[in-house]
């Protein structure tokens, strides 16, 4: 399991300073939640992380390895694996495919073995079937393994993405918004999930998140963005009654 | 003839064959403006009015003066009605889906003419027809200058439009946001199905302005790949854009056949074309954004 | 609904999963078989015609229908295809080598053409593969020296080691042959990991590349492998046309390539071959019905593009899924009778979606 650190990060698009000079760290098997406003930064944050912008300072480093500037299909094979927080589901595909398909990273045969079906393009995949079937069975998805993504309920289509984030096997998850548009059943459900995944398989976990009700019960620390800086870090208790915090999020001027 | 005639034609019959191109150009800049839906049939309504013209003269017997708005006014018909009945319905549908779907339509079109008015093609008489006028040493076809004064007049009437005229306004602030214009109570899908039936109409009067230097034929709706240069050139879905982008292309293919390659005459505006999306898709006039995720 | 009963996990990689697909699909091939025995001569040359289309839209379907790239110029990669064969085996070279080398040729154009054009999408790929297609068409007929110009190429008859393949039954079996080549190495490519990437660079790229998919290099090899087996394809239509222009590749082959994938149905093997069925039958539908009705009853020209139109446009209202999707529907209703419902299929609600911004 790797830890991520952030140095000294900025970025703006077209003028508007989107973060300014932002810096924290996430320790090995730690559950970090980002948290803020809308349009504080947060997805942000995970976009440069992911790679799929350049920053325009600072350097984001993943375990001992300086992942600034690597490309944005590099990231995965680094161990690290995201959702996106208006999902990007392979929608026209079968949730057993989409599942296969975080198994990209792993992949270990030749377009020539794949084609002939040779010994070792079979072996790989029944490798990634058995991965596959584990996350499945970890998230109950058996009664929509193959199903078609795009006919499945929100709830569901979240969890999927979840699943396939963690197919990927990652060292380091990032969670955008994971608890956005689920019911209270599924809010609780997801609570565990993430837990359960940190504790069983010791993943890294950066959340961004809304629900501070969900932020309070699986983080270890909180980060709080405001308008693209850090405002706050702390505990979920410290954060909740830090005035700054306050202030930013009703509103009131500081 | 010495060279200032040569380039004196060359551009009058560059400007007139890129007023063409940029007449198609903007037909389909403003649907896709409206609906994000490239019409790959624009062409074949070019094609559809240039024969609907020839009957309308040739065999209805009308003066030109009134066979052209009539024209104008059916073909305004057709593009209403293909909105309404046909591409309505699959709006939202991949981008892809919408393309194949004009595509079916300009096939159908195609055949139709086809089976109608069977595959030779014709000509008709206009006020133009074998006509010039001598501009200080060189002599001007009158079929040219008509398409591009007409090119003109049109351009400044449809500015006009979108300036001042409640429709043109709601077709604008309709393609900006659909869902603010519906809330400020403009009738959004009637607007919508006027934005085709002036797309068609646009591409009404290029037909009829062509039909004369280009005899009217199937063939016709090839000016579709031109008018797709004319508009990446301009800069995709600019109204501007797609007049600039024409008359551009039209210089250029009378140039390169003269000064270049006489064989590349007929690809030249593809290959701008082609260069045009690989180094500037954007285009002259165009805007770009990024996907958020 | 049937499920297979998996006990291990290569139970769900084998190529046929039902017993009963083993019957269908080897009653297909002992048909297909014994069809130059029954097939007059004119028939079965059409059938091998059939057989070439289905070739090539299986490599049109690799791009756009699992890629999710769109291509208005395959007409354009069947011409390099046919041209590269043909120039080949009149330089001597053996119709062996020859019809594989002119897939590679074909492919290198592909990646040539790929390439430049991985920043575009949607759209912008549709208009830069037209004309792509236009210039492709132009050039075959301009460069003389190579092309033979407009005149054409006489195409050599093909041989496999001395034995003449050019009669009609041979080739109708060279075609088949090669056809189910094609099906089998496409179905295990896209069904494997390589064919996963595609998929996912077709429904969402950004997610595709977070999972570590080289964006580029899996489009590129897209185009590489649609262009290389559609110039098989070419060079099998070589040898079918027996001599080649340029007009045989031009914008109409290109798009009725297309309305082959589309009215088949985007994202489907079976999809590609009846789509090409399709486009292949409906001229020789049309002649049957116009030396059956009285003379005069049918238009003499333009009925057949009519038709291509407007069954394409009833597809893309009522049934997106196309012939394949239809294929599904009709095969549900027999296995689950009487219990099936229309809900099964029904599509979820598309709201309009942007895509100016991609």
């Amino acid at each position: 399991m790797i830890g991520l650190a952030v140095r000294g990060l900025s970025v703006s698009f077209g003028g508007v300073r989107a973060l300014r000079d932002v810096s924290f760290a996430v320790a090995p098997g730690e559950i970090l939640s980002i948290v803020g406003p809308n349009g504080a930064g947060k997805t942000t944050v995970f976009n440069l992380v992911s790679r799929l912008f350049d920053a325009d300072a600072g350097t984001i480093t993943a375990g001992d390895r300086d992942i600034t500037y690597l490309a944005r299909h590099e990231i995965a094979a680094v161990g690290i694996a995201r959702t996106f927080q208006n999902l990007e589901l392979f929608d026209h595909a079968s949730v057993l495919d989409n599942l296969l398909l975080a198994r990209h990273a792993h992949r270990q045969s030749t377009v020539v073995a794949q084609i002939l079906r040779l010994p070792s393009a079979m072996r790989a995949e029944v490798e990634h079937r058995l991965r596959a079937e584990q996350v499945i069975e970890r998230f109950e998805l058996e009664r929509f393994r193959s199903a078609t993504v795009a006919n499945l309920p929100y709830g569901a289509r979240k969890l999927v993405e979840f699943a396939r984030a963690l197919c990927l096997e990652p060292k380091l998850l990032l969670l955008d918004e994971p608890a956005a548009g689920l019911n209270p059943e599924e809010r609780a459900d997801l609570a565990f999930r993430i837990a359960d995944v940190r504790d069983e398989l010791g993943t890294t976990i950066v959340l961004v998140e809304h629900d501070m009700g969900l932020v309070g019960e699986v983080s270890d620390r909180v980060l709080v963005l405001n308008d693209g800086q850090l405002l706050a870090e702390g505990t979920p208790d410290v954060i909740r009654r830090d005035p700054a915090v306050i202030a930013a999020y009703l509103g009131a001027a500081t | 003839m010495d060279p200032w005639t040569t380039l004196a034609q060359l551009i009058v019959n560059g400007l007139a064959a890129g007023c063409v191109y940029g007449l198609v150009a903007l037909g389909f800049a403003l649907v896709y403006k409206a609906t994000e839906v490239v019409n790959f049939a624009q062409g074949d309504l070019l094609m559809v009015a240039a024969f609907a013209g020839w009957t309308l003269i040739e065999v209805a017997g009308l003066p030109y003066a009134v066979a052209f708005p009539v024209t104008v006014l059916l073909l305004a018909v057709l593009g209403f009605g293909l909105d309404r009945v046909v591409v309505r319905p699959i709006l939202g549908r991949p981008q892809f889906a919408t393309i194949m779907l004009t595509i079916g339509i300009a096939f159908a079109m195609r055949g139709v003419v086809s089976m109608t008015w069977g595959p030779q093609a014709r000509t008709f008489e206009t006020p133009f027809s074998r006509k010039n006028t001598p501009f200080f040493d060189v002599v001007l076809s009158d079929v040219s200058l008509s398409i591009i004064a007409a090119t003109a007049v049109l351009s400044a009437l449809l500015f006009a439009f979108f300036r001042w005229s409640w429709l043109g306004i709601a077709m604008q602030s309709a393609s900006q946001n659909q869902m603010a214009a519906y809330l400020m109570g403009i009738p959004v899908k009637a607007v919508t199905s006027l934005t085709w039936a002036l797309s068609a109409s646009v591409a009404a009067c290029a037909g009829l302005l062509l039909a004369p230097i280009a005899l009217v034929d199937i063939a016709l709706w090839l000016v579709i790949l031109k008018a797709f240069a004319a508009a990446v050139l301009g800069g995709f879905g600019s109204i501007p854009g797609a007049i600039v982008g024409g008359l551009l292309i039209g210089l250029v293919e009378q140039f390169v056949g003269v000064y270049l390659l006489q064989e590349a005459k007929g690809i030249a505006g593809y290959v701008v074309l082609l260069a045009v999306l690989l180094v500037w898709p954007r285009g002259l006039f165009g805007g770009g954004e990024r996907k958020r995720v | 609904m049937r499920f297979p009963f998996i006990t291990e996990y290569r139970d769900d990689l084998r190529l046929l999963r039902y017993r009963s697909d083993w019957w269908s699909y080897g009653a297909l091939l002992a048909v297909l078989l014994v069809l130059p025995a029954v097939l007059g001569r004119f028939y079965l040359g059409e059938v091998a015609f059939i057989f070439v289309l289905a070739i090539a839209a299986v490599g049109l379907m690799t791009l756009t229908g699992f890629t999710g790239l769109v291509s208005l110029g395959h007409g354009a990669f069947l011409g390099v295809g046919a041209y590269a064969h043909a120039l080949l085996m009149a330089n001597g070279v053996p119709f062996v080598v020859a019809l594989p080398a002119a897939g590679v040729a074909t492919a290198a154009i592909g990646v040539a053409v790929g390439f430049p054009t991985l920043r575009l999408s949607g759209l912008y790929l549709a208009i830069a593969t037209l004309a792509f297609s236009v210039i492709v068409e132009h050039v075959l007929g301009h460069w003389r020296s190579l092309t033979g110009g407009f005149l054409g190429l006489t195409v050599q008859r093909p041989d496999l080691f001395g034995w003449s393949l050019a009669g009609r039954t041979e080739f109708y079996y060279l075609c088949l042959a090669v056809l189910a080549g094609v099906v089998l190495a496409a179905r295990n490519l896209l069904r494997s990991e390589t064919g996963r990437a595609f998929i996912a660079l077709r429904d969402s790229e950004t997610a595709a590349a977070a999972f570590g998919v080289n964006v580029a290099w899996y489009k590129t090899l897209a185009f590489a492998v649609s262009a290389g087996v559609t110039g098989i394809a070419g060079g099998l239509y070589a040898h079918k046309l027996g001599h080649i222009t340029p007009e045989a590749f031009g914008l109409f082959t290109s798009l009725e390539l297309v309305l082959m994938v589309v009215v088949g149905g985007l994202g489907s093997l079976r999809g590609a071959v009846l789509g090409a069925i399709f486009v292949g039958a409906l001229p020789q539908v049309i002649a049957f019905f116009r030396d059956v009705l009285p003379k005069g009853f049918l238009p003499t020209t333009g009925l057949e593009l009519t038709l291509y139109g407007g069954i394409l446009v009833l597809f893309l209202l009522f049934e997106p899924d196309g012939l394949n999707g239809r294929w599904l529907k009709i095969k549900a209703l027999f296995q689950t009778f009487p219990l099936y419902r229309r809900r099964t299929f029904q599509r979820t609600k598309t709201y309009m979606r942007s895509e100016r911004y991609r």
